[in-house]
């Protein structure tokens, strides 16, 4: 074998070393764009993913309406088991990022189970995790996104019935109080090295939460003359009272009981809700900071009066449906 | 001999290892590239074709109309000979037809709805054909529902066949269902004997409804070949009827709910006469109009073959690439079959699932293994898993057997009915269980 043949043999047996190394070893490639890393490029696609690390939100999560809210019995009946597809976008969205912020999501058909869950708040459409601040070295790593904790944020969902229009017109913006100061209330996360942060609680306490309605308004019964004077003013919720879809109700009702003890019927002093489309009648819900106040002429021979104040998931339900809560009693003593 | 053997094949790995990515990616199994997507806005067309109706005679006319449709109409209300002069007069109204619509629409009395119903479907306007469907999703009364239902069927639209079988069921409705039923079923060609029960009405209602469904007309203008006509084009529907459908699409961009479902439920069952300008959806740049165009597809099924050149491209669309997948599988668009099972693959949870539910809707028996692959990967999603699992139970190639052999006719009938009942039985008892074991 000629010298040039040898070198040429060599030259050529080390590119086959390279050539079969590359063919092998095939590096990996950014699976999106460069600015993705190694530990980004991980797709989130379940709220199981975030468990092994946030066991306490998942904690708070699991059981909240967001996370039923495509196995929400309610749901299922006022939607006709979601045959009103149109329900679905919010019951069961793709991630709010994908669609943009504020804007309407669309609907998925996975993941039933986990309704409004982890993915669909925290992760954008390329599957990165988003949150409130930039931490590069969780193993999620979490990217800031100012939205995170604005009302924009919940607006996807929550304006399909106008309740952040509702917070929009009401002074709650210039206070700057939005949606995540009462429903994710300020909690102390207990870190892994046994410290602890600032966090958001996750349960979304609302209108299945007695304690949070109670604090939305303020209800008053007094004695004007001859008129017995209910009043509610929504002292506490940032939009109407009730807000959301038009089946929420709160009732004030009353009854007399005269001096010999013969209680008189219970009588609705006054309904705030927002009819059914084909329903006559206009919007009563009550919006932030304002009052409602209804007269009723007391009966002669009466000796005290009842009030009560009730909030009902639907409107044509009885007092004793587990659908139907009761918020406030008051009596006003009348001889 | 055995060096230049060595330095060929040195040659060779030298040459794949030096060869460019492009050629060595060549090698690897080939993932179809999916035609460009092409989007445009669809809302001002849409909305152009809304503006387009041709104006009715006014609200006072109508209410004029409306009078005497009642006292020709509403038992009781007017002496027999008064109500006969009223029929006539309202009959011989050019514009009758309008106050028909509203009367259908807006009056408190279920039996002058039911009688609406029944002149719009004599009437023979196809105009119409949305506010019925319509009705059908809001009419709460059992016999006015079955009229309604008729009057589409009159119109050649068997899209609520569905809701009659169901009246048919209701001891209040049954009698008025019933007869309707068979007019419906006599006029498609359907032959019934002397006193067809209740059952067998129901039965031929639901099959007329499902082939409604697959093809999207009604059996008279079934091809030769079995299969639909081609959709009706735009631009040669009636300008009222197109006007009103588009403004139905036009909600889709909107935020209200009901009007949107109510769009959706209406392009999902008034067939062929709809599809093309629903499809102008599918292609709509503007999100949310396409993704309910789509679902609108989907619920078509069959009977929108016609789309699958415009879902194909959607594939990889964030938005709604997972919902295209599955309507290219609903419509049966076989072109889609080597996109969706590389799709299998794919890194996102949404679309592996999709791909899964649609190969399992398309009936390829060659997805098997692919689809089994899925199911029975223990690190695979449920999702995945559920979706793949419910696909193969599709594509059902031993049951398809059964079904072929009863059809050809080759081999014993009542052992082959047997086998089929078994497996549907078992089926059904397997369901039944595992929902009793929650």
């Amino acid at each position: 074998m000629s010298t040039g043949t040898r070198i040429f043999s060599a030259a050529l047996f080390v590119f086959a070393v390279i050539g079969v190394g590359r063919f092998l070893l095939v590096e990996p490639e950014p699976a999106v764009s460069g600015e993705r890393t190694e530990q980004t490029a991980r797709r989130f696609q379940s709220a199981q993913e975030c468990r092994a690390c946030h066991q306490d939100v998942w904690d708070e999560w699991y059981g909240s309406h967001h996370q039923i809210a495509y196995l929400n019995t309610e749901v299922r009946a006022l939607s006709d088991d979601f045959r009103n597809k149109e329900c679905q976008a919010c019951h069961l969205p793709q991630p709010i990022e994908v669609t943009g912020f504020g804007q309407r999501t669309l609907p998925r058909k996975t993941r039933p189970d986990e309704g409004v869950g982890c993915i669909e708040c925290h992760v954008d459409g390329e599957g990165r995790v988003m949150g409130t601040r930039d931490l590069p070295g969780a193993p999620c790593a979490p990217r800031a996104r100012d939205e995170m904790a604005d009302v924009v944020h919940c607006e996807s969902c929550h304006n399909q019935h106008w309740t952040t229009d509702q917070w929009r017109a009401s002074s709650y913006p210039e206070k700057g109080i939005g949606c995540n100061d009462c429903h994710m209330p300020e909690v102390a996360r207990q870190l892994a090295d046994g410290t602890t942060r600032k966090g958001r609680g996750h349960g979304y306490a609302g209108a299945h939460d007695t304690a949070m309605l109670k604090k939305a308004g303020t209800f008053t019964v007094t004695r004007d003359g001859a008129e017995l004077v209910l009043a509610l003013e929504n002292t506490g919720a940032g939009h109407n009272f009730p807000t959301e879809e038009r089946h929420r109700v709160v009732d004030i009702d009353y009854r007399f009981i005269a001096a010999d003890g013969t209680e008189g019927a219970w009588e609705r002093a006054y309904r705030f809700r927002q009819p059914y489309r084909d329903e006559p009648g206009e919007n009563t819900q009550l919006p932030a900071g304002e009052r409602h106040e209804s007269r009723v002429a007391i009966p002669d021979g009466t000796a005290r009066a009842e009030a009560r104040l009730w909030y009902r998931l639907k409107p044509y339900i009885s007092d004793d449906d587990p659908a139907s809560t009761l918020l406030e009693e008051r009596e006003v003593v009348i001889e | 001999m055995i060096a230049r053997r060595r330095s060929a094949l040195t040659l060779i790995l030298a040459l794949i290892g030096c060869a460019p990515e492009r050629v060595r990616q060549a090698t690897e199994p080939a993932v179809p590239a999916l035609p460009p997507v092409e989007l445009s806005p669809a809302m001002p067309g849409l909305e152009e074709l809304a503006a387009s109706a041709p104006a009715g005679p006014g609200e006072e006319r109508i209410a004029e109309l409306r009078d005497l449709f009642e006292t020709g109409y509403r038992a009781g209300y007017a002496q027999p000979r008064s109500a006969a002069m009223a029929q006539r007069a309202f009959a011989e109204a050019d514009d009758s037809v309008w106050a028909l619509e509203d009367v259908l629409v807006n009056h408190e009395d279920p039996a002058l709805r039911a009688q609406a119903a029944f002149l719009l479907g004599q009437s023979g306007r196809k105009a119409a054909l949305p506010i019925l469907m319509k009705r059908v999703k809001y009419e709460a009364d059992p016999i006015a529902q079955s009229w309604v239902a008729g009057a589409l069927a009159a119109l050649g639209c068997h899209g609520a066949l569905d809701q009659l079988a169901t009246m048919m069921g209701r001891e209040d409705s049954a009698q008025v269902a019933g007869s309707i039923a068979i007019d419906v079923l006599r006029a498609a060609g359907v032959e019934l004997g002397e006193t067809p029960s209740y059952q067998e009405l129901q039965d031929r209602c639901v099959e007329l409804f499902g082939a409604w469904k697959r093809l999207g007309v009604v059996p008279g203008e079934v091809q030769a070949d079995g299969s639909a006509p081609a959709a009706p084009a735009v631009e040669d529907l009636d300008p009222l009827l197109r006007a009103r459908l588009a403004a139905h699409l036009v909600a889709l961009a909107h935020q209200p709910l009901r009007p949107v479902d109510d769009c959706r439920f209406i392009f999902q069952r008034v067939g062929l006469v709809g599809l093309r300008l629903a499809e102008r959806c599918v292609r709509a740049s503007e999100p949310h109009p396409r993704n309910h165009g789509l679902e609108i597809m989907l619920g078509l099924g069959r009977s929108a073959a016609v789309v699958g050149d415009a879902v194909l491209p959607l594939f990889d669309d964030e938005l709604t690439g997972s919902v295209s997948m599955r309507v290219a599988g609903a419509v049966g668009y076989a072109p889609a079959l080597p996109h969706l099972s590389a799709r299998l693959g794919s890194e996102h949870v949404e679309i592996r699932a999709a791909a899964a539910a649609a190969l399992g809707l398309m009936g390829d028996p060659e997805a098997l293994p692919a689809l089994a692959a899925r199911l029975s990967d223990p690190n695979e999603v449920v999702d995945v898993r559920v979706e793949a699992a419910a696909a193969i139970a599709r594509i059902d190639v031993g049951r398809a057997f059964l079904l072929e052999r009863a059809q050809v006719g080759d081999y014993h009938e009542p052992t082959l009915l047997e086998l089929l009942d078994g497996v549907d039985r078992e089926r059904a008892a397997a369901r039944s269980a595992a929902l009793r074991g929650r």
